[in-house]
C-alpha cells in the first residue's frame, strides 16, 4: 500500500496501512478549536472514519483547551488512538489529556511506536 | 540572570497571578518543551479547565435562577387564574341562589293553595323536594369554596342541639319515607339538652342534613337511620349518624370526604355530588372538631363528628 500523507496548517497525516493513520502536530503550533474542526474534516474526507490513530506526541504542539474537547468528544472519526510520547513535556500534556478530556474513544500513551500500532490494530478486528 | 534563571521568574509569575485569582494567567511555552515547559503547560491547562469549570457553574446557577424565577412566574399566574376561576363560579352560584329561593317560596305557596288535585300536589311537591336539593347543594358549593379559601366565619352562639337535630330530622322524614326509610333520634347523651354547645348553627345544621341525606340515599330500603348527639367528659360535642346499609370498606374511608370523589366499585357511590361530605368535613374542621367514618355492626356506616368543647 502506498503511504497517502496530507497536511494542514497545523499537522501532517500519514495513512500507514488500510484504516491506520499517524497524526504529526507541527512543532511550534497552538492548534485552536477551529483547526482541530478543519483538520478531522480533512482526515475523514480524505481517509474516511473509524480510525486507528497514533499521534506522535514528541516535541509536538500544544492545544487549546477547545481544541481537545474537540478530538476527545467528536465520534465517528476514530475507533482508538495511541500517543506517542518521549519527553516529560509530551508524557504530562498526553496524560491532561486523557484524565482531564477524557476522550470516548480508547486512548493509551506508548513510548514504543511498534508496541503502539500492535495495540491498535487490535482494535481494527 | 541566567536564561532558567528569567523562565523560572516567568513560571512564577504566572503561579503567584493564578494564586491571586486570576485565571487567565498563562505561561508561554519554549519551542524546546523542556521541565519548565512541561509544568507551565500543566499549569495552563489547569488553570483553563478551572476556568471553563467555573463559567460552568456560573451558566447553570444562572439557567437554575431563571428557571426558579419563570417557575415563581407561572405559579403565581396559576394562583391568579384559579382565583378567578372560583370567583366565577362563586358569582354564578350566588346568582343562582336568589331564583332559586324564590322559585323555592313559590312552590311552597302553590303547594298550600287549593283547590290542587292529588296529581297536582303530587307535582308540585315533587318539584319543591328537587328545588330545595338544588338549593342546598349551591349552598354547599358556595361553602365549599369559602371554606377552602378561609373566607367563611364561623359563627359561634349557644344552641340547642337536640331541638337542631329534630329540626334536621323533621325537614328530611317526607324525603326518607319516600325511599322507604325510617329515621330515629337516638336519646340525647351527656346532659347535651341542658348544656348548650357554642357552635355554628347554619354550619352544623348542613351537616347534620348531609349526613342524614347521604344515608337515605345510599342505604337499602326498610332499614332505620339513627341520629345520636350528645356531650363527652370532656365538654366535646359528638355526633353521629348510623345507618344499617352495606358500610364502607376501611380502605376507602378517608376519601369519602374528598370533594367530587366517588368510591369505586359501588353502584350507589356515597357522596352528594361529591359535595356533601367534603363540606362536612370543611365545616368540622373550621370549628377546630374532626369527622370520620367507621363501621356500625352489625352493619352500616356510622358517620361521627367531634367537636370540641369551650377550652
Amino acid at each position: 500500500m502506498n503511504e497517502i500523507t496530507l497536511k494542514t496548517l497545523t499537522m501532517s497525516v500519514t495513512l500507514l496501512e488500510e484504516r491506520v493513520i499517524y497524526i504529526h502536530p507541527l512543532p511550534g503550533t497552538t492548534q485552536t478549536k477551529q483547526d482541530a474542526e478543519e483538520n478531522l474534516e480533512v482526515v475523514v474526507r480524505e481517509l474516511g472514519s473509524n480510525l486507528a490513530v497514533l499521534v506522535d506526541a514528541r516535541g509536538s504542539g500544544v492545544l487549546t483547551r477547545e481544541a481537545r474537547e474537540v478530538y476527545a468528544q467528536r465520534e465517528g472519526y476514530m475507533i482508538a488512538q495511541a500517543l506517542l510520547v518521549e519527553s516529560r513535556f509530551s508524557r504530562i500534556a498526553a496524560n491532561l489529556y486523557i484524565r482531564i478530556s477524557t476522550p470516548r474513544h480508547p486512548t493509551r500513551m506508548f513510548t514504543d511506536q511498534d508496541a503502539a500500532l500492535r495495540w491498535l490494530r487490535g482494535h481494527l478486528r | 540572570m541566567s536564561l532558567d534563571g528569567a523562565r523560572f521568574e516567568a513560571l512564577f509569575e504566572v503561579i503567584e497571578a493564578l494564586c491571586l485569582g486570576d485565571l487567565q494567567a498563562r505561561f508561554t511555552c519554549s519551542p524546546d518543551q523542556d521541565d519548565i515547559d512541561a509544568i507551565g503547560y500543566a499549569l495552563n491547562v489547569l488553570a483553563e479547565e478551572t476556568q471553563h469549570a467555573r463559567a460552568e457553574l456560573q451558566r447553570a446557577k444562572e439557567e437554575a435562577e431563571a428557571a426558579s424565577r419563570a417557575s415563581r412566574v407561572a405559579l403565581a399566574r396559576q394562583c391568579e387564574l384559579e382565583s378567578l376561576k372560583e370567583r366565577l363560579v362563586q358569582m354564578l352560584i350566588h346568582d343562582l341562589k336568589n331564583p332559586l329561593t324564590a322559585a323555592t317560596a313559590n312552590l311552597e305557596i302553590l303547594s298550600m293553595t287549593p283547590p290542587l288535585t292529588p296529581p297536582q300536589l303530587e307535582m308540585v311537591e315533587e318539584a319543591l323536594a328537587s328545588s330545595s336539593r338544588m338549593q342546598r347543594m349551591t349552598l354547599d358549593i358556595l361553602d365549599v369554596l369559602r371554606l377552602e379559601g378561609s373566607t367563611l366565619e364561623v359563627e359561634r352562639a349557644p344552641i340547642d342541639l337536640v331541638g337542631l337535630a329534630r329540626e334536621s330530622l323533621a325537614g328530611l322524614r317526607q324525603q326518607a319515607r319516600g325511599a322507604n326509610k325510617r329515621l330515629r333520634l337516638a336519646p340525647p347523651r351527656g346532659g347535651i339538652d341542658r348544656r348548650p354547645p357554642e357552635i355554628d348553627a347554619r354550619l352544623i345544621r348542613r351537616v347534620l342534613d348531609n349526613l342524614l341525606l347521604n344515608a337515605i340515599k345510599y342505604t337499602p330500603p326498610d332499614t332505620e337511620i339513627t341520629l345520636e348527639c350528645g356531650l363527652e367528659e370532656d365538654g366535646a360535642v359528638s355526633i353521629g349518624v348510623l345507618d344499617q346499609g352495606a358500610g364502607i370498606p376501611e380502605a376507602q374511608r378517608a376519601r369519602v370526604f374528598e370533594v367530587y370523589t366517588r368510591l369505586a366499585g359501588e353502584r350507589h357511590a356515597r357522596s352528594s355530588q361529591g359535595l356533601g361530605l367534603a363540606f362536612c368535613k370543611l365545616a368540622v374542621e373550621a370549628h377546630g372538631g374532626r369527622i370520620w367514618v367507621e363501621e356500625n355492626l352489625p352493619e352500616g356506616a356510622a358517620f361521627r363528628v367531634r367537636l370540641p368543647g369551650p377550652d
